[in-house]
């Protein structure tokens, strides 16, 4: 009766206690913890090398030590006895001497940068080459000419780890929440006295997969594509490329109305002005490519300028002289976009393929291209420095659109410095061009001299901060703000053009607009779902900073589509078009395009409007993939490919010690072995045990 | 990596299972049955306890009372299918009786069989989603929970399927017996021993492992009493066994004869030792033979001595013809 009693106490004692300890997880989630949103360094291949990184196809594990001084460095390479490790670094530590220290210690399974942002920024931070687009362009001509013989370094502070084959992964984690995450993780489970105390406890890991399926070089994994088995046909890599946006100031005449006196454009030779900038960037971690100096400075300044002429010219006025503004994909990886435009125009394929039985503007070609000013790198320079002119050749033309620039450029507070001519141009678009047909009147104008002053050119760092961008939203600008700089390198660049266009300097009162450039500048760096690029249709847009990697050909980037618009948008006329009639038949008319906005630019509230515009796109996919049978060896067009990847993920998890893990096998083995022989002595005695009495 | 932890804890937890099955189900056709006609009873209880905890899903309750509700359900639920379980073999059995006319198989082995089948399917239900998860290179210890959890973990199936065999075995005798109190303590340990369980989350390891064992031990004890064991056979069961086996003839009679006979020698040597006749026929025999080999050895030398004095005369004899 007492037992009885007693087993009814414990029951109800038991249930009570487990009335506050009971939950329903499942223990996986117990186990892991996500890192998500990590940007992770992935493999891009070239014709003859692989470059970037890549972990094992199930990922790497490695046991977390965080790097915050050398000394850390030293205990990791020397003195730790429990490989394999996760570097987890700081930028500051993350040099490349850091990394090859860490790949020939043999004990490193991954490299986990941690920024919050927050952090003061390191000096320099470029992985880049010395010298971006060292065997392309110009080099192909006339052989290299960056850092040989006493010439400087265009990126002083590169390190080239981009351009590197690491064997291990390399992760970029921003979110705050992660860095605390594993900051508590380390100090709970890895920090120790003495090294062998690592072994005998469970650790703190990092699981990171960016596992990448394609290797060896363009060439051997553009074959490996090709292979088809009975069921999929699966893809090791893409070439890198996307659109370039093209625009005429004037609309172009087609060839019927050419014969006829057309208020049109007909193209003679050294025409037509070309206003270029690039539209890409690069930097080591999908998905985190901001480029403030690298990129987004020269686009907003060319749209503004295209914008401008369009309001100082009216459309009744024709003129002989037409401007093409070009914004060119794919720059970063040995000029694919513009490499591709000159193909075409030495082609006379651009911006398409004759078609005589339709109506079209004849193809433009190089010998059309007059005076040639590309933006690149720009940044306010520091008060009382000029910006600096490259040419590589002294030539009348380039001599005249200097001193339109000068000139200009004295009303507006903009003042330029002419370098001497120079074989050793800055990585720039216009070497493409320059390469191909060498009297080209072309410039490039540049924030920086002979060495970037950019520090952190290619890489995650060259963000909002880099130009010291603050969203003014319709408040005043301040006097030292880079809007006002870029607004004004704006007026005298349209200026500029407006001589060129129609041979007489400006005398009208348009200047460009201010907030028209806060708004620019803030979508293109802090806010991609902004009014101005709603307005121009993109309601889809992710509402956070733009990424300008150029992307793999089948699945083109969001920022030529983006500016496209927007250069539609602001120089765009009105049509009466309903959404049914607003797209362009291509079989009666290719010289204008429709887009279908959803507000005017200034005027969010206006209805839905179908626009005319004379923007275009073209392909930016390098030549290479396009020649039959190109050698991918010989070096003359762009052969970047970027890996497939499955999945690029990053995991926090406590590691069993390997002493646990041997203690738990043999533990089970033991019961196994116990049980084989109790079962079998119940079994073989079993008459007398049952048999009662 | 941790596939060493994933092996050490499927061990541990079905260590027993998989010695009963393959020593002693494996053999017997009608016990596999068995084994799996109550794996499937099993299987039922779980479908219907899920079925009723979709209905006490649809009341707004405190999650903690939910869960405990559920566990109490599903326990009913399966010592109720364990009793419908009873009454189906009571019917094979039965037939299978009428078939053969006399016991094919023993009752309790068949109660034993049913046993494991719950056992196994309750331990692989119970522990295979922490296995799973354990394959991957961790380990329980971020969160909450310490390094412990899986082996606590795989020791609560190994008792649950240890467990499930008691208490079928248990269950089905006292069903025949009629025994209240048997019945009872078979449904307030498993609740028991279940709401338990509930606590291995909350990271009291050794609170529901040791109490577990406690049961086991306790229910391992009265199985052994309904099986038909006493503390003397127990005991017995340790002392050193005599077997005798004999096919000498095709008459059972005459192997019979044979055997007591054998039997006979056997138990004389076991408890005389020494003294026993056999021992004794043995001694004498060595005895006497050790005396013929010692005679023939003594002749064997005298043969040799006499050999080696004759060949020492010639020799001399020949040194003297020489010297003369």
């Amino acid at each position: 009766m007492f037992s009885q009693h007693f087993i009814i106490l414990i029951f109800t004692l038991t249930y009570l206690s487990c009335l506050s300890n009971v939950n329903g997880q499942r223990l996986k989630e117990l186990m892991y913890e996500n890192i998500d949103g990590a940007f992770a360094c992935f493999r891009r291949l070239n014709g003859t090398h692989q470059f970037g990184c890549t972990s094992a196809r199930s990922g790497n594990v490695g046991v977390i030590h965080i790097i915050e001084s050398q000394s850390d460095v030293d205990w990791l390479v020397k003195d730790s006895l429990a490989p394999p490790y996760v570097a987890v670094v700081h930028p500051s530590m993350f040099t490349k001497s850091l990394l090859l220290s860490l790949q020939s210690s043999g004990k490193v399974n991954g490299v986990a940068v941690i920024n919050n942002g927050s952090a003061e920024r390191p000096e320099s931070f470029s992985h880049e080459d010395s010298c971006p687009n060292r065997y392309s362009g110009l080099s192909l001509r006339q052989g290299q000419t960056c850092g040989v013989q006493e010439q400087k370094v265009w990126n002083p502070s590169g390190t080239s780890i981009l351009l590197m084959d690491w064997n291990f992964p390399i992760f970029y984690v921003t979110e705050q929440s992660h860095i605390n995450r594993l900051y508590d993780c380390h100090q709970t489970h890895n920090v120790v006295p003495h090294p062998a105390d690592q072994l005998d406890r469970s650790l703190c890991a990092l699981e990171l997969r960016s596992h990448m399926y394609a290797s060896v070089n363009s060439k051997k994994c553009i074959q490996r594509n090709s292979y088809k088995t009975l069921f999929s046909q699966m893809s090791f890599c893409d070439p890198l490329g996307g659109k370039n946006v093209w625009q005429t100031l004037f609309p172009r005449s087609t060839l019927k109305e050419s014969s006829v006196k057309s208020d049109k454009q007909v193209e003679s030779n050294g025409s037509i002005a070309v206003l270029a900038a690039r539209l890409d960037a690069n930097s080591m971690f999908d998905g985190l490519v901001p480029s403030s100096v690298g990129a987004v400075t020269s686009i907003v300044t060319l749209i503004a300028t295209a914008e401008l002429l369009h309001k100082m010219i009216p459309p009744s006025e024709s003129y002989e002289n037409n401007v093409l503004f070009l914004l060119l994909s794919g720059e970063s990886y040995d000029y694919i976009g513009s490499s591709r435009i000159v193909y075409d125009m030495k082609h006379g394929v651009f911006p398409v393929i004759p078609d005589p039985s339709v109506a079209q503007p004849p193809p433009i070609g190089l010998h059309h291209i007059g005076p040639f000013i590309e933006l690149s790198q720009l940044n306010k320079p520091p008060l009382g420095h000029p910006l600096h002119i490259h040419r590589l050749n002294a030539s009348s033309e380039t001599d005249k659109l200097i001193s339109y620039l000068k000139r200009n450029g004295q009303y507006w507070d903009i003042q330029f410095k002419d370098l001497p001519p120079s074989k050793n141009l800055p990585p720039a678009s216009l070497q493409t061009f320059l390469a191909e047909k060498p009297d080209i009147p072309g410039i490039i104008v540049t924030e920086h001299a002979m060495q970037y002053s950019n520090q952190f050119y290619h890489s995650v760092l060259d963000d909002i901060n880099n130009i010291k961008f603050k969203y003014s939203n319709g408040s005043r600008v301040a006097d030292d703000s880079i809007q006002l700089y870029l607004r004004n390198l704006t007026n005298t660049l349209a200026h500029t053009l407006y001589e060129h266009v129609t041979g007489k300097p400006y005398v009208g009162a348009a200047i460009a607009d201010l907030s028209l450039m806060d708004e620019l500048l803030y979508c293109y760096l802090e806010q991609s779902n902004c009014t101005l690029f709603q307005s121009a249709g993109n309601t889809i847009s992710p509402a956070k900073p733009l990424s300008y990697y150029v992307g793999v050909k089948h699945v083109p980037g969001l920022v030529p589509v983006l500016s496209g618009s927007v250069l539609a948008l602001l120089t765009g006329t009105q049509t009466s078009f309903n959404e049914t009639h607003c797209h362009n038949n291509v079989s009666t008319d290719q010289v204008y395009q429709y887009i279908w906005a959803n507000s005017k630019w200034n005027d969010s509230a206006s209805p839905k409007v179908c626009l005319q515009t004379t923007m275009n796109f073209s392909d930016a996919v390098s030549p290479a993939f396009v020649i039959e049978g190109y050698n991918m060896t010989s070096g003359q067009y762009s052969t970047w490919t970027e890996s497939v990847w499955p999945e690029l993920t990053a995991k926090l998890f406590v590691k069993p010690s390997f002493r646990h893990e041997l203690m738990t096998l043999s533990l089970g083995v033991t019961v196994l072995v116990l049980s084989f022989a109790g079962v079998l002595f119940i079994k073989v005695r079993k008459e007398i045990l049952f048999s009662p009495g | 990596m941790t596939l060493c932890e994933f092996f050490g804890c499927a061990f541990i937890g079905f260590g027993p299972a998989i010695a009963m099955l393959t020593l002693t189900i494996a053999q017997d056709p009608v016990l596999v049955i068995i084994v799996f006609g109550s794996g499937f009873f099993w299987l039922l209880s779980s479908l219907v306890s899920s079925g009723l905890w979709l209905l006490i899903g649809l009341t707004s309750m405190a999650h903690t009372i939910h869960l405990v509700l559920s566990v109490t359900l599903s326990v009913l639920c399966q010592e109720g299918f364990r009793y419908l379980l009873y009454l189906t073999m009571k019917m094979f059995n039965n037939g299978l009786n009428n078939m053969f006319d006399s016991n094919v198989v023993n009752w309790k082995m068949m109660s034993y069989a049913a046993g494991v089948g719950f056992g196994v399917m309750s331990g692989v239900f119970s522990v295979v989603n922490v296995l799973a998860d354990a394959v991957g290179p961790a380990t329980v210890g971020l969160k909450t929970g310490s390094d412990k959890f899986l082996l606590a973990s795989a020791s609560l199936a190994f008792c649950f399927v240890l467990l499930h065999v008691f208490w079928s075995v248990i269950f089905f005798h006292a069903v025949d017996t009629a025994n209240f109190a048997k019945i009872s303590w078979v449904i307030v340990t498993h609740l028991l021993a279940s709401t338990l369980t509930l606590l291995n989350t909350s990271g009291h390891y050794s609170a529901v492992v040791i109490p577990n064992y406690v049961i086991v031990l306790l229910t391992a004890g009265i199985a052994f009493r309904a099986a038909g064991g006493t503390l003397n056979s127990l005991k017995s069961s340790f002392s050193p066994r005599i077997v005798v086996r004999c096919h000498e003839s095709r008459s059972l009679e005459q192997n019979r004869k044979i055997a007591r006979e054998r039997l006979l020698t056997l138990l004389d040597n076991h408890i005389n030792g020494e003294d026993s006749v056999e021992a004794q026929i043995k001694r004498e025999t060595k005895r006497v033979s050790d005396i013929i080999s010692e005679m023939k050895r003594e002749r064997r030398e005298k043969i040799r001595k006499l050999k080696e004095s004759v060949a020492n005369a010639k020799k001399t004899s020949n040194d003297s013809q020489e010297n003369s």
